[in-house]
């Protein structure tokens, strides 16, 4: 259950505040809450980005085989789609909101999803795989 | 399938946690930094400004008759019982 933990939680907090204090230290004004929608874009970025690798794991062929292609161009459009949401925060709601805890929570767990959608789809391969060989 | 909704889940609850603890560190920074005293700049001042003024914490000076009658109105209505 501890990797369980580390790996969905632990890990991604870890990277998480590191960007943040990446964002801060970065940045010649004083903080304010645009940290965290820089981090939230941060996240959906490294998302997309890692989703190339998608097509070329052997584990993911594996476990789609001739659908990988679709799978991977999926994540990459639902990150795409989380990536929006997170800008169109940034646009209109954020500047003129009292609440920016709250949806500074939204952005980054959007940005979060786009990497977590990923690292999901390599999970889920990996456990059919997995389950291919044990049945065996 | 149920692999897979175990997975998706998992993934909306592990966002939210990790939103909402990155959200907190945000807030702790943001509120370090307020007070700690440091003197801002015009820019930064005016910028607090115009941000409050959007977020209805500063009223505009046109505004400020009708503000003080509302409240006015509102303070004897609550005294009146």
């Amino acid at each position: 259950m501890w990797w369980v933990l580390l790996g969905h939680i632990g890990i991604p907090f870890l990277f998480g505040a590191a960007f943040i204090f990446f964002t801060t230290a970065a940045s010649k004004r004083r903080p304010t809450w645009g940290i965290a929608l820089e981090a939230a874009l941060t996240f959906s970025i490294l998302g997309i980005g890692a989703t190339g690798s998608i097509f070329e794991n052997e584990m993911i062929n594996k476990a789609f085989q001739v659908h990988s292609a679709v799978v991977g161009i999926a994540v990459v459009g639902i990150n795409f789609l989380l990536t929006s949401f997170i800008i169109l925060i940034r646009r209109y709601v954020f500047d003129t909101t009292s609440r920016k805890l709250l949806w500074s929570i939204v952005s980054l767990a959007l940005g979060f999803l786009a990497i977590l959608v990923t690292s999901e789809v390599f999970a889920y391969a990996y456990y059919s795989a997995t389950e291919t060989m044990l049945t065996r | 399938m149920a692999e897979f909704l175990k997975l998706t889940v998992l993934s909306l609850l592990a966002a939210a946690f990790v939103g909402t603890g990155l959200g907190f560190l945000v807030k702790l920074i943001v509120d370090h930094d307020a007070s700690s005293g440091r003197v801002e700049s015009l820019e930064e001042a005016v910028n607090r400004s115009l941000r409050e003024l959007h977020e209805g914490k500063i009223i505009p000076i046109a505004n400020l008759p009708d503000e003080i009658a509302r409240r006015r109105k509102s303070t004897t209505t609550r005294s009146n019982g």
